[in-house]
């Protein structure tokens, strides 16, 4: 599938990454698997920037999904989750892009201190609509013009991102974020090794 | 009996499902919930018309089921009993895979105890948890071949259409699903239905630029396309650019050559699939190192060369295909040597690359 699932805005400070704002599209999950899901993107999408140098982009691939990720110098943070068919590029452009408008919207001096519910910024669900269709991402050429694709940083799991010493075994039963059924799910999946078929 | 001493709910819990799917004519899926331990409360979820089963019980209800109906599959004399539909749709549920399940549904069908109607909701509720199993489409072609003989009506196949395309949607490359697909497209140009070929082909292109690893709806297209270039009356509910295709495609001494004007059948034909080579082109060029749309470029090479065998295309097509595998050659250099190699070998056409 060409498929966006998830794109969110993060603050990245000293310790820990803070969610400023989510979007969500996981009609094509099972009713019943939907909020595991969504539950789990969002544990991904902090793990993942908490572990990402500031001024970097970084692209993981997980089974058929891929985890985009770009740090501003000034710690603004976006993650996209999407399909393995999305053209990489267009994600990544599509990061800049959502940044730019993010900080334009609201004024840096108040991320450090903002949380998900002090946040009004509803062109992120739009966007995420209207750019399932890469082709939307045509008008965005200047932006693609200037990313330079040799500093994106690939990895092929999760765990390559980690730390070193670290287990994402670890962070799931440590996580606050993940209900007991989302750990459950997160367990059987694994044995299973396939992430959302049983 | 042992088995109901292991684990007496197991009555109980199938028939919960069974109610359910009486009650909710509107119930749209079915799934396992993963819950390792016994809550100490119904592992029937139900909301929203959606259906689900804590995965704790699943092995007990299963082998409860499993052994009930084995044993009464031994019977010399059935008898059709609530009980035994009861039992067959939790066995289903969970497990589709049973090709004796499913016969004894069909026995309970043939014999009136089962509506062919209800049995297609059910078995649409099934594949929401197997999208690919192929028991359940079998299940369901037979109702329709066998039982309600009704496949005139275009609402009936526009909604098994659906059907499949859900089941395609829910996992990738669903090679049953298509197939499942295109056989109602068979029947309805067996009906002399020509419009519906027409509105699948705009349908699964759209669908194919959002799939585009998925090789099962290309190979459904490329049935799709054999059909319309095999058929005139096929092409007539076609909207499509196929001259403007042409145009692109050939340049303005190459046209005359091929086309005399008694032919313009012919060149619907091949502007069909001109238009779908262009469709893919522009595919390969968006969406990098994707092999089944390179292989499907390959179907199209070949139909071109093979419908219309003519020196003229042939040179026109290498031409074409030269500029693409040169465009392209930075970053699918793979794919591209493959292209040209194939081309060479089966085709006896050859690309040359800077």
């Amino acid at each position: 599938m060409v498929k966006l699932f998830a794109m969110s805005v993060l603050y990245k400070g000293p310790n820990d990454a803070t969610l400023l704002k989510a979007a969500f599209e996981l009609q094509s999950f099972g009713y019943f698997q939907r909020k595991s899901v969504q539950e789990f993107m969002g544990f991904v999408t902090k793990t993942i920037v908490e572990r990402t140098a500031s001024a970097a982009r970084q692209s993981v691939k997980e089974k058929e999904y891929m985890c985009h990720v770009y740090v501003r110098a000034d710690n603004l943070a976006g993650v996209l989750i999407s399909d393995d068919e999305y053209p990489h590029r267009v994600a990544h452009t599509l990061l800049t892009k959502t940044l730019d408008e993010f900080s334009a919207k609201v004024p840096s001096h108040s991320w450090p201190k903002l949380n998900e519910t002090q946040v009004t910024f509803n062109e992120l669900n739009i966007m995420l609509a209207k750019y399932q269709n890469p082709k939307e991402a045509d008008a965005m050429t200047k932006i693609q013009q200037d990313l330079d694709e040799t500093k994106i940083i690939l990895h092929n799991t999760i765990e390559a991102v980690l730390e070193r010493g670290e287990k994402l075994d670890d962070l799931v039963a440590k996580s606050e974020g993940l209900s007991m059924q989302s750990k459950a799910f997160y367990k059987t999946a694994k044995k299973t090794n396939a992430c959302c078929r049983m | 009996m042992d088995v109901d001493n292991n684990f007496p709910a197991a009555k109980r819990i199938i028939t919960e499902i069974q109610n359910i799917i009486n009650k909710d004519p509107k119930l749209k899926e079915f799934d396992l919930i993963i819950q390792p331990e016994n809550q100490n409360k119904s592992p029937v979820i139900y909301r929203d018309h959606c259906l689900g089963l804590e995965s704790w019980c699943v092995r007990h209800v299963y082998k409860y089921v499993y052994q009930r109906l084995i044993t009464i599959r031994k019977q010399l004399k059935r008898q059709a009993s609530n009980e035994t539909i009861t039992l067959l749709t939790s066995a289903l549920l969970v497990n589709p895979e049973v090709t004796t399940f499913w016969n004894m549904r069909r026995e309970l069908i043939i014999d009136g105890c089962l509506k062919p109607n209800d049995e297609l909701k059910f078995s649409a509720i099934v594949l929401t948890f197997k999208p690919k199993c192929a028991e359940i489409f079998n299940y369901r072609r037979w109702i329709f071949s066998s039982i309600s003989k009704s496949l005139s009506s275009t609402d009936i196949v526009l909604n098994e259409l659906s059907v499949g395309l859900t089941a395609a949607s829910r996992y990738p490359s669903n090679y049953n699903a298509w197939n499942h697909c295109f056989w109602f497209v068979q029947k309805s140009l067996e009906n002399e239905n020509f419009s519906l070929i027409a509105q699948q082909w705009e349908m699964s292109k759209v669908w194919c630029r959002e799939h585009v690893s998925d090789h099962s709806c290309m190979q459904y297209r490329q049935r799709l396309l054999k059909c319309l270039v095999a058929d005139k009356r096929c092409l007539q509910h076609l909207e499509c650019c196929a001259s403007k295709s042409l145009l692109k495609f050939f340049n303005s001494d190459e046209r005359p050559k091929l086309m005399r004007p008694s032919e313009d059948y012919f060149s619907e034909t091949i502007g069909v699939t001109l238009d779908e080579l262009y469709f893919n082109e522009d595919l390969i060029v968006t969406y990098q190192s994707h092999e089944s749309l390179w292989n499907h470029r390959r179907f199209l090479c070949y139909l071109l060369v093979n419908i219309y065998n003519t020196d003229c295309i042939k040179e026109v097509l290498m031409n074409n295909e030269k500029r693409i595998c040169t465009n392209l050659l930075k970053g699918n250099e793979l794919y591209v040597k493959k292209h040209v190699l194939w081309f060479q070998t089966a085709l006896c056409i050859p690309i040359k690359l800077p």
